[in-house]
């Protein structure tokens, strides 16, 4: 008698894994995340800085924009 | 993991282990509690035209004191100020300016207005809320120069203490932001829609880089959106892409595609629509929605003439109000 829910035989398995593996790196390739990200998540950062005075002149052609 | 702490200001939201920072860099899990490292410490400080954020219906010709931490949470490869939007707070030399002194300087530069600007001022939230409290208490105008890209509850209650915005919309385009801004188009729009139901005097940015957001579909499904959401009075200001950080193959936008952005967004209904970052022409100045008599006469960043400031935003030609604030 024929199972209602026949066990995958190992080739088909196999090749169902195959196709998720390629799906992931597929989607890995295409979505932005890693690519536009900051930094490594959990990334200790430099943040202890220099502190200078104030600049007596603050007006002025200065490049940065907004 | 145990120690975590999760940052709710941003729709990133931010899963952050002990010792270390979210992706905006700035904010940083110090021994259990959410920390703005660069609080009081910026690394940029100029006193600008106010023509400059760009805000063109919010006191012409003003100075503003304007300043700005390092870090960003969104990532564009065609950043302007990549240099410190995309950098640690270690990176550059900083300034030491709490906010009651940030209010006192400018006041003493002579400044009506401080601008929160250069990189995104929601990742340095807690210095943008209490300068802004201090700036107000000395009855300077506050201003926020922002991509929007922030959770609902931070920015209504930021929007509490702002007088004026000039927010970022990348493009009208989920796409547009996940490519090339590292982020999500919903949650900007939201925060634009929030920002004018609290009253913030709002201008719109659009910046188009060729190729990638110029498609006058996209132009004509913002204008839309302006135009359902905000109104017709809120300014549009198309500004020009220059090769910049990680996107310099792509060679600076025509002055003839901002001008017919503009165009079609004119012809659409909004009643003001600026061409940025090409200097002089008419794009420039500010024209009244009703009788077309020019009001606001601008080259690059210099007013030449403003007629509104008298009439309190009255066309002295037919008497038309037109929206903004203008003294």
């Amino acid at each position: 008698m024929d199972p209602v829910h026949p066990e995958p035989s190992l080739p088909s398995a196999l090749c169902r894994g195959r196709r998720a593996c390629l799906g992931a790196l597929l989607a890995l390739a295409v979505l932005p995340i890693g690519r536009l990200s900051g930094p490594t998540p959990g990334r200790r950062p430099r943040w202890w800085a220099r502190v200078l005075p104030l600049p007596t002149h603050l007006r002025g052609g200065h490049p940065l924009a907004g | 993991m145990p120690g975590d702490v999760t940052c709710l200001l941003c729709p990133r939201r931010c899963r952050i282990p002990p010792g270390a920072a979210g992706d905006c860099r700035v904010r940083v899990n110090l021994d259990g509690r959410l920390l703005a490292v660069t609080y009081g410490r910026p690394v940029a400080v100029h006193v600008d035209p106010m023509e400059k954020k760009p805000l063109f219906h919010f006191l012409p010709g003003a100075e503003i004191f304007s300043l700005a931490t390092v870090g960003c949470n969104l990532h564009c490869i065609h950043c302007q100020n990549w240099e410190i939007s995309q950098a640690d707070p270690g990176e550059h030399d900083v300034y030491d300016l709490p906010p009651d002194r940030v209010a006192a300087v400018a006041a003493h530069e002579g400044c009506r207005a401080v601008a929160w600007t250069y990189t995104e001022p929601i990742v340095f939230y807690e210095y943008t809320y209490d300068g802004s409290v201090a700036c107000r208490e000395r009855g300077l105008k506050t201003v926020l120069v922002s991509a929007g890209y922030a959770n609902p509850r931070p920015w209504r209650r930021l929007c509490g203490v702002i007088d004026a915005a000039i927010l970022d919309l990348k493009a009208f385009s989920d796409a547009h932001y996940r490519e090339v801004c590292g982020g999500t188009l919903a949650p900007v729009l939201e925060a634009i829609r929030i920002a004018h139901e609290e009253g913030v005097w709002i201008e719109v940015l659009n910046l188009l880089v060729p190729t990638r957001n110029d498609d006058p579909a996209l132009v004509d499904a913002l204008v839309d959106w302006m135009l359902t959401t905000l109104g017709p009075d809120v300014p549009l200001h198309f500004t020009a892409f220059h090769p910049d950080y990680r996107l310099k193959n792509l060679p600076p936008t025509p002055t003839r595609t901002l001008l017919a952005a503009r165009k079609r967004a004119l012809g659409a209904g909004l009643h003001h629509v600026y061409v940025g970052n090409v200097p002089g022409g008419e794009a420039e100045c500010t024209w009244c929605p009703a009788c077309h008599a020019r009001l606001v006469h601008r080259v690059g960043y210099r007013v030449l003439e403003n007629r509104l400031a008298a009439t309190g935003g009255r066309c002295p030609e037919c008497g038309a109000q037109v929206a903004g604030v203008w003294a």
